[in-house]
Formats: structure tokens, C-alpha cells, sequence
């Protein structure tokens, strides 16, 4: 057994680095040895600070979920993953040696990964490693767009531009929608605009009034192109109204079924993508009257990994990776990254090795 | 003529209104039953989304046509037609409103295909509900009928439900509709939620593989229990109960969906969907909207050819003199459906 490190969550604003043993790999795993791992900045941060439910109890922990390393050892029965190869690691998360008495949340913020073969994806030469690690971010935000139905023409508004937002808004603008982005730090729209290459607006702007100027094509909802057949029905739809068909909400605000169901037109999707610390308000009534779904996605798969990694080929998304963080300098730096964001910075890596 | 108006919230009056007239493309039908619906007793207390009154009540009745506009072509007399009304919703007759307009002797219907093919204006959406059935259908019936369309098709905007799991909220007439949709569709497994015995009674023999009571902090766990661990595929809120809704996505299966079928009295509330690591993710909570007119054909066929028994869920039928009776009934917690007829000389059963 071989020693590796391992960036803990040890408590309540504590981030710790230390050492742990590499358990042996078994017949269908692979050791991987870590290049990078993605922050997902917004999740680590209720992480660390103890404000995701539940977590109090599961001190000290290996968070993360996106690795990118080199395969050392495959197992003998893996087929299709070769040593050194580059792989990028998903939630399946590693196997840690129960000796050193650390929880698995995750686990990717270790030097080692010895997972199964099946939780890996070869990563092709033409991707970075960086844009490898950070696309696991992509996946959360392509599972909520692809389950929202948002399609070629629908009317998007996607609103937080943390690292799920900025993929959300690039991925619907890749798949023919059109999307606006609100966020109000003006840094976050610019990198919005220049990444994902949308509209922005801040979130104080009359957001209908904005959109509908600057929308084209068909309205959201098609019973609205009709004259209304009876004054009913006329209230049927002034009641239905919205400017947009779907808004993917990245802030976590607990108001954001209530702040954004006034902007979706009937038949219309809200996609919860943040994490919710606080119950959800709901107008029950405006919310059966335009017939909306409510969506929860549920984290990445590595289906949709493979997806993103071929759909964001073009783009720059390596640049929403703001900042590189050196492993020695986690308990400190990525602290201070996660306690006290500075404004710019949707989302960084941590650097276990050089490529 | 008589009609049952909601003269204001909780106060419904057999009152005299002024006979509706055909216009064009319209019929006029003399109404032979209707079916009481929990949304009428949203209309009566005045928790429904919109309120004007007085009004008339009514929305499951069917009537028998009489009288023909000059344009009708698809329609003749001696024709029952479904969801007729002395007025549509938004009209008025005389100084009375339509809460659907249903519960009067006689109604209004609409040729839609000749007011399509003359290209005669916009067409009314409750009129495309207005379907014709065999002259062998049992008027009583209708409200069942209509209740049965309305599920099945609100239960197949949820997704295929072979093969999958099915919780069912509610216990009234719509519940039990849905438990019948489910096992016809091929659910492998059908669960009902409901409060009073009786009722959870009726929804076993209707097909229900366990029908229970739980309290909403305890459902999850109770669901587990009887899915094998499995988790659910399928929910359908068809009660109006918005504090349940909190707790159906903890019974989801991963990729669940919730669909949210009944009508709530309450205007707002907040949900705990408790973000965390103890929380299955991926999951849907949908409005949804009935395609009635769109499955009518398939529904019956599915009564002509006995697969859905509509009278499974009727318990009560009462005369249109005995309204309030009837009403009564209806929001007592034991009964299934209840039809009022219009015909003279029918006992309660």
C-alpha cells in the first residue's frame, strides 16, 4: 500500500491537507494519480462551512467530484482504460483505506483515485485538463437543461452565473435556444458574454421588459398568437403569460420559484439547479394555472459528461476556471477561495501535479 | 328555468334563470344529469382560482340535444353531448355568471367541426370538450366518464407507467380514477394515500395493491417499505392537499415524477424539499392538463368494451330538486361519485 495526500473537510470552516494510505487496486479498478481537481465552488462552499444539511455529522471528509489524472495501474479484468492513460474521474468517487477515518463525499480532493473502471472516461488529447475537470460542472448544468426541455427556439433565462449558470447558458445557446443570463456582479455577465457568448442583464432591470424587447422568433406559449375566444379565456391567458419558457435557476434564493414563475409562459419549466437552504415559497394557484413543471436535477452522470465534453469543444471554458490553487496552499488559499470569493472567480482548480 | 347558482361563497340557491339560446352553430340540449366534483366545492366555499358571483355551478353534465342553429351540420337531435352549460366560462346569463354553467335544465352546445369548416371565429376551449356519446350511455354516468378522461390523460403526461411504480394521493372520485388508469395502463404497482377507511376500502377493490393512511413525516419511510426500497416512479396529487406535496419527492425513485393533479384550496405555501445529502435528487414536480377531448375515442372504447366500469365509483344519485342533498353528500368524507339527475322520477339509490 502506497501513501498518498488528501484535502479534508475537518469541520466547520476547516480545510485540512493530510496524509492517507492508497489502498491496492482489485481486479476491476484502476489507480489513477491526480493531475487536477475542479472546485465546485458554490457546493464546497456550504460544504465547508457547514450550511448543507446534513453535513455537520459527516466531519472530516473527502469532498469533490471532478479529477483529472493519469491511469498508473489498471486491474487485471479492465478492458478499455490502459495505464497512462488521462481519465477524468466522476462522482463515483475513490475507494479510501477505512484505516485513515476519513468520510467519502466524493473523494476527488485526494492524490490517488482507485475507483472502478466504469467511473472513468478517457479523456482524448484535444481536451485540457483543465476543461476536462471543470465539464464536470458542464454535466450539472446539462442535466437541467436537457431534462427541462429546453429546446432549438425555446426562450431561456438563466439566472446566477456561478459556474452552473455560465455552462447552463452556454449549453442552451449550443442546443438553438435563446438565453439571458442575470447575475448582479458585472464580471460574471462579462465572463457570461464572452464564454457562453449570451445576452446579460443585471437583476434589477425590468427582466419582461428587456426580454421581450430583444426576443424573435415565436412567443413562448402558441395559444397566445390567437385572438382569445371568450373573456375567459382571455383571463385564461393574460394568467399564463411569460416572457420565457424556461428559467434555470443557479442562485439558490429561496424566492425563485415565486421571483421567476411571473416570467414563465404556460406549460413552462424552473429548473432548480442551486442548493436551497431554506424551504421554497410557491404560488400553488399561479403555478396550476400556467400548468408549469417544477425540475430537480440530480448531480452528473458520466453520460452526460461524454455530451458536454463534445458539445463545448468550441468554447473557452477552460477560462471559467479563474484561479489555480497549488495543493500545499489549500488549507489556506481554498479557504479563503471558498469563505470570502473574491467576485470574479466562478469557479478555480486545485493543482496536485504538473501535467 | 331552474339552475343551481352560487349566489355568493357558500350560499348555492336553486333559482330561476333565463332559458339559453343557440346561437348558429350551437344546440340546445335538455340536461339529464351531472356529476358533482370536489372542484365544485372549491367554487361553492370560494377557494376557487377565480371567483364571480352569482353563478352558475357545474361542469360533468350531460344533456340530450333538442334544438338545432342553422349552421349545425354534426350534431342532431336526440345526440347526448358531454359538458353542455347554459353558459360557457367567462359568459353570462341574464345577471349570472358560469361557474361552468352545467347544473341547469337546459344547456348549450357547440358544433365545433361546422363553426371550424364555415371558419366562424375562434373556437372556445370548453366547447372542444363537448363530445358526443352512444345513445345507450347511462347520463348518470357522465361525471365518471368525464373524471376517467380527465386522468387517464393527466396520468400519460406523466410518462409510460408500465412496468413502473404508482402512488396515488386522494381517495375521491379522481383517486379512484387513477388507480383504475394505472392498473389499465399497466402499472406494476399501484400505492393510494388517503385519510378515512371507507374510502381506502373502495380504492383496493378498484385495483390498489395497498391503500393506507400515513402522516406526511412517516410517508417516506412507509413507501420504501412497500416499494422494496425501490422508491417511487410515478406520484399523482389528486386530492388538493398542498402540505403533502412536501414529502412526495423523498418517495421518488431517482428521475420520479410528481404530477400535481388536484385543485388546492390554498393560494401559496412553502416547501421544504430538503436540499441535502439526504435527499434522492433528479426528480419533477408537473402541473398537469388534461387532454379530455384528445382521448375520448380510446376512453370509450375502454367503457363499450367493459375494460372501465364507470359505475364502480358512483355511490349516490340524486334528483335536481335534492341539490343541496346531494352536495352534502359530496363533501362528506365517505362518498365516491355523486350524480344529480335531472330526469323526473328518480329515487335516490
Amino acid at each position: 500500500m502506497s501513501r498518498g495526500r488528501a484535502i479534508v473537510f475537518a469541520g466547520r470552516d476547516r480545510i485540512e491537507l493530510v496524509d492517507i494510505s492508497v489502498p491496492r487496486v482489485r481486479p476491476d479498478e484502476v489507480l489513477v494519480e491526480t493531475e487536477i481537481t475542479a472546485i465546485s465552488q458554490g457546493t464546497d462552499r456550504v460544504m465547508v462551512a457547514g450550511t448543507y444539511a446534513g453535513v455537520n455529522s459527516r466531519y472530516p471528509f473527502v469532498y469533490g467530484y471532478s479529477r483529472v489524472g493519469r491511469v498508473l495501474e489498471a486491474g487485471a479484468d479492465v478492458s478499455g482504460v490502459r495505464a497512462s492513460d488521462r481519465v477524468f474521474v466522476g462522482m463515483a468517487g475513490t475507494r479510501l483505506d477505512p484505516a485513515d477515518g476519513l468520510g467519502e463525499l466524493g473523494g476527488a480532493y485526494t492524490s490517488h483515485a482507485v475507483v472502478h473502471h466504469a467511473d472513468v472516461v478517457v479523456l482524448p488529447d484535444s481536451v485540457s485538463s483543465t476543461t476536462a475537470a471543470i465539464c464536470a460542472l458542464g454535466a450539472i448544468a446539462y442535466q437541467g437543461v436537457v431534462t427541462s426541455n429546453v429546446r432549438p427556439r425555446s426562450r431561456v433565462l438563466v439566472a446566477g452565473l456561478g459556474a452552473i449558470g455560465q455552462f447552463g447558458a452556454l449549453i442552451c445557446r449550443l442546443r438553438g435556444a435563446q438565453v439571458w443570463a442575470i447575475d448582479p456582479v458585472p464580471e460574471r455577465r462579462a465572463l457570461a458574454g464572452r464564454i457562453a457568448g449570451v445576452e446579460t442583464l443585471a437583476p434589477d432591470e425590468d427582466l419582461a421588459a428587456r426580454i421581450e424587447e430583444t426576443a424573435w422568433g415565436n412567443r413562448p406559449w402558441r395559444g397566445r398568437n390567437d385572438e382569445p375566444a371568450s373573456r375567459y379565456e382571455r383571463m385564461r391567458w393574460e394568467q399564463a403569460a411569460g416572457v420565457v419558457d424556461v428559467v434555470i435557476d443557479a442562485t439558490g434564493r429561496t424566492d425563485a420559484l415565486d421571483a421567476y414563475l411571473p416570467l414563465v409562459a404556460r406549460e413552462g419549466c424552473i429548473c432548480l439547479q442551486g442548493y436551497y437552504a431554506a424551504p421554497l415559497m410557491l404560488d400553488f394557484h399561479a403555478a396550476h394555472m400556467k400548468r408549469v413543471t417544477i425540475r430537480c436535477p440530480g448531480g452528473m452522470d458520466l453520460v452526460d459528461y461524454e455530451s458536454v465534453l463534445r458539445l463545448v469543444a468550441g468554447a473557452e471554458v477552460a477560462a471559467l476556471a479563474g484561479l489555480e490553487v497549488l495543493v500545499d496552499e489549500t488549507p489556506t488559499v481554498m479557504r479563503d477561495l471558498l469563505l470570502h470569493p473574491p467576485s470574479g472567480v466562478v469557479s478555480a482548480i486545485v493543482r496536485w501535479r504538473d501535467a | 328555468m331552474k339552475a343551481v347558482v352560487v349566489s355568493q361563497p357558500s350560499r348555492v340557491d336553486l333559482r330561476d334563470v333565463p332559458m339559453p339560446d343557440p346561437g348558429p352553430h350551437q344546440v340546445r340540449v335538455r340536461t339529464l344529469a351531472g356529476g358533482l366534483c370536489g372542484t365544485d366545492r372549491h367554487i361553492v366555499e370560494g377557494t376557487f382560482y377565480r371567483s364571480d358571483y352569482p353563478a352558475i355551478l357545474g361542469h360533468e353534465s350531460i344533456g340530450e340535444v333538442v334544438e338545432a342553429g342553422d349552421r349545425v351540420r354534426h350534431l342532431k337531435p336526440g345526440d347526448l353531448v358531454l359538458r353542455t352549460a347554459a353558459a360557457r366560462p367567462g359568459e353570462r346569463i341574464g345577471d349570472v355568471a358560469s361557474m361552468l354553467g352545467g347544473f341547469a335544465e337546459w344547456g348549450l352546445a357547440t358544433d365545433v367541426r361546422a363553426q371550424e369548416e364555415d371558419g366562424a371565429g375562434p373556437i372556445a376551449p370548453y366547447d372542444r370538450l363537448q363530445k358526443v356519446v352512444p345513445a345507450d350511455f347511462d347520463p348518470v354516468d357522465a361525471g365518471a366518464f368525464i373524471v376517467f378522461k380527465e386522468t387517464l390523460s393527466a396520468l400519460r403526461q406523466l410518462g409510460d407507467v408500465r412496468g413502473r411504480r404508482v402512488l396515488v394521493v386522494g381517495t375521491g372520485p379522481a383517486g379512484l380514477a387513477f388507480v383504475q388508469a394505472a392498473r389499465l395502463d399497466g402499472a406494476a404497482q399501484v400505492l393510494v394515500l388517503g385519510r378515512r377507511e371507507a374510502r381506502l376500502a373502495r380504492a383496493r377493490t378498484l385495483g390498489a395493491d395497498e391503500a393506507f393512511v400515513a402522516p406526511a413525516d412517516r410517508l417516506a419511510d412507509r413507501v420504501r417499505e412497500l416499494t422494496d426500497g425501490q422508491g417511487l416512479d410515478v406520484v399523482i396529487e389528486a386530492a388538493g392537499t398542498v402540505n403533502v406535496l412536501e414529502a412526495l419527492p423523498g418517495c421518488l425513485a431517482r428521475n420520479g415524477v410528481v404530477g400535481v393533479y388536484g385543485v388546492s384550496a390554498a393560494q401559496s405555501a412553502t416547501f421544504n424539499w430538503g436540499w441535502g445529502l439526504a435527499v434522492p435528487r433528479s426528480w419533477s414536480l408537473r402541473f398537469v392538463e388534461p387532454d379530455e377531448a384528445g382521448i375520448h375515442d380510446e376512453a370509450l372504447d375502454l367503457v363499450s368494451t367493459g375494460r372501465q366500469q364507470l359505475k364502480s365509483t358512483l355511490t349516490h344519485v340524486l334528483p335536481f330538486a335534492e341539490f343541496a342533498h346531494a352536495y352534502d353528500i359530496m363533501v362528506d368524507d365517505d362518498a365516491g361519485k355523486v350524480a344529480i339527475d335531472f330526469r323526473d322520477g328518480v329515487a335516490e339509490r
